[in-house]
């Protein structure tokens, strides 16, 4: 906020156009790079902050579709573009950080080959089981797997299987990981009951409002919104956490000028109410409002957790 | 035929160097492909050794579609140096002279026409990038 | 089941001058994307999205059925002119449509297939209409175990398909599952064959490999064709009268398999993770071994193209049962339309029916408008193919690639789908030159992933012993019928050739 007071006086002062981009202007189209395919949530909310910031600052967008690895593809293109400022690419930190820290070699890239702008959104991942299931909470699932001899847990991402690592490392709960393509594979299952809980990013909430699941624990560090009394994995004894955030980045070395302007008009098409409902919709959150550097401290915490997660 | 067996070879050969390996799982990475390996070395040297099923090849054909596929692959590398705009006209005007066509109002329709509506309709108008 | 007034209601707000016009306007542009090779109805819809943000829930989501419905028959009409289909599902059109093209009948084909598309969307959209709920809650209940003995079983009607050699199938097939093995591998996510290609890591891209092995393998070989006996018109346009129309007898006569066509697509596409064009060839397969009516099947069939069609376009009114009945999207086009609902602030969910019953059934009234639309417009769009096919072969194919090209960079984001999708020509020529069956390679892909992975899950549920395969009475089933069918399919194929 004060960044903005400040910079808003200096342009006031420098251009008097009432703009606090004044001082940094693109020489053409902005290309916003999307990790994902078209048609996605991480396509639609891109294509929304890039016709937001459009709109706030007159300035062109150009949304691109690369998607290939959760975003690897996209990020390995951007860090060989120059960085005026003129290309950002918009992905998800866990396919990047678990990359990173299991394969650093054969990545092109690491955490300093680029600038970071801001967070767009924090994924909720919640473990949920059928509403019938006998058990409420991680506690209950160990002891129902211990009984059951194994039970069957659906995860459509590697750090939720590290994590059930985690768990039956410390309890021997058993828990068996069934590997799933996405969030609604996982629902499916359980609903069809053919398995006895799994991880979900947003596609559970209307099951739980209409009382087909429950939540059993958060896998972020925090609880979620929606679900206030659900206790998080760590508050249950489990000290291990997910947080994937969707995030906006440019290649390193941006002139710190370009870096604010852009990072603020981020930050204001974030805040506008229909980029608010869209992240609400598709992700089951507020949109997330950390800056350069906060972003830059979230992915090095970041891959200091996965490394954990690794057991690195 | 045993090009069946070798290529099953090679995939044995290639496996260890391109896959990783996980300790857990019923399935590892390596399972299907493994699999798919030895379905291949057995069912190529079946048919190497009773060859079956028909085969159609027309020397000239071939050539000229091994042609055309090469200039396809150079139009593709020429689009990512020089954008789509130059390029596609240039590869549709070497394919209408592979075909040999002659008439010039097709002509024109087919090297000029095509690629610029297309142009039009792609960036222009619905707002997605083409090289 | 909401109150009849709000079902009336629902229908009376698809029934208006502007949704219909949104209708056509969508089912318009589906057919045309659907028959340029390279550009499908779900790139399109993917294209649309954005453009539907200022458009009324409703109008918004009509258009978008309208668009994928389109692009159902869409991608017949290439399949049956040029021999290179529109949309995978339309491959297996293409083997008695393009005959029956070459025999100066392209019209018929295509009013055939129109007519069969139809039929089989309007039977599967009855079917959600009346029975989403219940038929979700059965879909639910087919599990990782179900859906892999599914596959298998849907493996051994298609592999009535594999030709005049069953090695040569066999290894057709088993590259085919090779090929699909590139990418992460869906158990551990460790990447495998990607040869330093991150763009590989998701897996060899099914639109580059669909479009490369069905569209421009063709469109190679017709180039050189053209070179070599100069130019021609791609297919002759003879006769009028009979040749061009499809009677009521003909029509009738393929009451059977479209039938049939309609109940597989609509089991299918119920059930997430088989698809539309295993759908339709798993049709075609069955329709072939029954009685041919005159014309053998590749010979230009018209059953041949009745079964394949009605089939493929069952799947798109069924894909929606999961995602009304349960929020859950059955395949990729349905999940666009949940982002789509998503974006106009409707989730979607089991309470859908409760909270948004008007505009279900202003959706259902929408589909139906749409299928009445897809026959009417679909008249006016075939005399313009076969208007626009006069034009000479040297203008309709370097063309048709130039869409492959741009349709699959579109797709997959970069130029290296399209290097890949000329590779996946490059082999599908050679291929074809060998012996292969490509169709039997392009099946064995498109399963590939959903097969390794659903193969991992029962591994995981049934502890790794086939034994217990005995506590899914489905799934058991199921492989009986697989073994069943291989064996009658087997002795029947053998006995006719």
């Amino acid at each position: 906020m004060k960044i903005r007071t400040i910079l808003a006086a200096a342009a006031l002062a420098v251009a008097g156009a009432g703009s606090a981009m004044a001082e940094w202007a693109p020489s053409g189209p902005i290309k916003l790079w999307i990790g994902f395919g078209a048609g996605g949530e991480t396509d639609t909310l891109g294509r929304l902050i890039a016709q937001k910031m459009g709109e706030s600052t007159g300035w062109d967008f150009v949304v691109e579709n690369k998607p290939g690895g959760g975003g690897i593809a996209m990020f390995t293109q951007l860090q060989a573009v120059p960085a005026d400022g003129m290309t950002l690419g918009m992905g998800v930190t866990m396919p990047v950080l678990v990359n990173l820290t299991i394969r650093p070699d054969e990545i092109p890239f690491n955490l300093d080959s680029f600038d970071y702008l801001h967070t767009v959104a924090l994924a909720q991942l919640a473990i949920i089981a059928p509403a019938d299931a006998p058990f409420d909470d991680l506690a209950g699932l160990v002891e129902y797997s211990k009984e059951k001899g194994g039970a069957l847990v659906a995860f459509d991402a590697k750090p939720q299987e590290l994590l059930m690592n985690f768990v039956n490392g410390q309890s021997e709960a058993g828990l068996k990981p069934v590997s799933t393509k996405s969030s609604a594979e996982a629902l499916q299952q359980v609903l069809g009951g053919h398995v006895d809980a799994a991880f979900n990013a947003g596609a559970h909430i209307p099951q739980l409002e209409a009382g087909k699941v429950k939540m059993i624990a958060s896998a972020n560090a925090v609880r979620h919104s929606y679900a206030p009394d659900t206790a998080t994995v760590q508050e249950q004894g489990f000290d291990i956490y997910v947080d994937p955030y969707f995030y906006i980045a440019a290649p390193a070395g941006l002139p710190a000028e370009a870096k604010t302007a852009l990072a603020e008009a981020i930050g204001q098409a974030l805040m506008a109410e229909d980029t608010k409902t869209a992240i609400m919709n598709a992700f089951h959150t507020e949109p997330s409002d950390k800056g350069p550097d906060e972003t830059k401290k979230m992915l090095e915490d970041g891959l200091v957790n996965v490394g954990m997660l690794f057991g690195k | 035929m045993a090009v069946a067996a070798f290529g099953a070879a090679l995939i044995l050969w290639i496996m260890p160097a391109h896959t990783e390996t996980v300790s857990s799982g019923w399935i590892t990475p390596q399972t299907l492909p493994r699999a798919c390996g030895i379905a291949l070395i057995g069912l190529g040297l079946w048919l190497a050794v009773f060859p079956g099923g028909k085969v159609e090849i027309d020397g000239k054909e071939a050539a000229l579609c091994a042609l055309v596929a090469a200039v396809s692959a150079a139009g593709v590398w020429g689009m990512g140096r020089f954008g789509f705009l130059f390029v596609a006209p240039v590869l549709a005007a070497t394919l209408v002279a592979i075909i040999g066509e002659r008439r010039w109002p097709w002509i024109v329709a087919g090297i000029a026409a095509a690629p610029v509506s297309i142009w039009l309709l792609v960036p222009v108008l619905l707002g997605r990038p083409l090289p | 089941m909401p109150e009849l007034s709000v079902i009336l209601a629902g229908f009376g707000d698809a029934f208006t001058l502007v949704n219909l016009m949104f209708v056509v306007l969508g089912v318009a542009a589906g057919q045309m994307v659907g028959a340029i090779p390279g550009i499908g109805p779900i790139m399109a819809m993917a294209i649309a999205i954005p453009f539907t943000f200022a458009l009324d829930p409703l109008v918004a989501i009509s258009f978008l059925v309208g668009i994928n419905k389109g692009g159902l028959f869409g991608g017949a009409i290439p399949a049956i002119l040029i021999n290179t289909p529109g949309t995978p599902d339309a491959a297996a059109t293409a083997i008695d449509g393009h005959p029956l093209a070459r025999k100066g009948k392209p019209v018929k084909a295509m009013k055939m297939a129109l007519y069969a598309s139809v039929t089989g969307d309007t039977v599967s959209d009855l079917v959600l209409i009346t029975l989403a709920a219940p038929l979700a809650g059965l879909a639910l209940k087919m599990g990782p175990v179900e859906i892999l003995a599914l596959m298998i079983f849907a493996f051994s009607i298609i592999s009535g398909l594999i030709g005049d050699s069953l090695v040569k199938g066999l290894i057709a097939a088993v590259l085919g599952l090779l090929l699909a093995t590139v990418g992460l591998d869906p158990e551990h996510g460790t990447p495998r064959f990607y040869f330093g290609y991150f763009q590989l890591f998701d897996g060899a891209s099914l639109v580059s490999v669909a479009v490369g092995m069905l569209a421009v393998a063709e469109i190679f070989r017709r180039i050189a064709g053209a070179r070599r006996h100069g130019p021609q018109p791609a297919v002759p346009l003879t006769g009028d009268g009979a040749a061009r129309r499809v009677s009521w007898a003909e029509y009738w006569g393929c009451r059977g398999v479209i039938a049939r066509g309609a109940a597989i697509g609509t089991v299918l596409g119920a059930i997430p993770g088989i698809g539309s064009t295993a759908a339709a060839f798993m049709s075609y397969a069955s329709a072939r071994k029954g009685p041919d009516g005159g014309t053998p099947f590749g010979e230009g069939s018209l059953r041949g193209i009745a079964a394949t069609e009605s089939a493929n376009s069952a799947v798109m009114g069924a894909n929606l049962i999961p995602l009304l009945g349960i929020g859950i999207p059955g395949s990729i086009g349905a999940a666009l339309l949940i982002s789509a609902f998503m974006i106009h602030g409707i989730q979607p969910g089991p309470l859908l029916f409760e909270t948004q019953a008007r505009l279900i059934y202003g959706l259902f009234g929408a589909m139906l408008m749409a299928n009445l639309m897809n026959l009417l417009v679909g008249q006016v769009s075939l005399r313009f193919w076969s208007f626009v096919i006069r034009a000479p072969e040297s203008v309709i194919f370097p063309v048709a690639l130039l869409f492959c090209f741009v349709g699959v960079y579109l797709s997959t984001g970069g130029l290296f789908g399209v290097g890949l999708m000329l590779v996946a020509a490059v082999l599908s020529y050679v291929m074809t030159a060998l012996g292969f069956p490509v169709i039997v390679f392009i099946i064995a892909f498109f399963l590939g992933e959903g097969f390794e992975r659903s193969l991992s899950q029962s591994l995981v549920i049934l502890d790794a012993n086939p034994v217990n395969v005995v506590g899914h009475p489905v799934a058991l089933s199921l492989l009986v019928l697989a073994a069943v069918s291989a064996v009658w399919l087997g002795r029947r194929g053998g006995g006719t050739e």
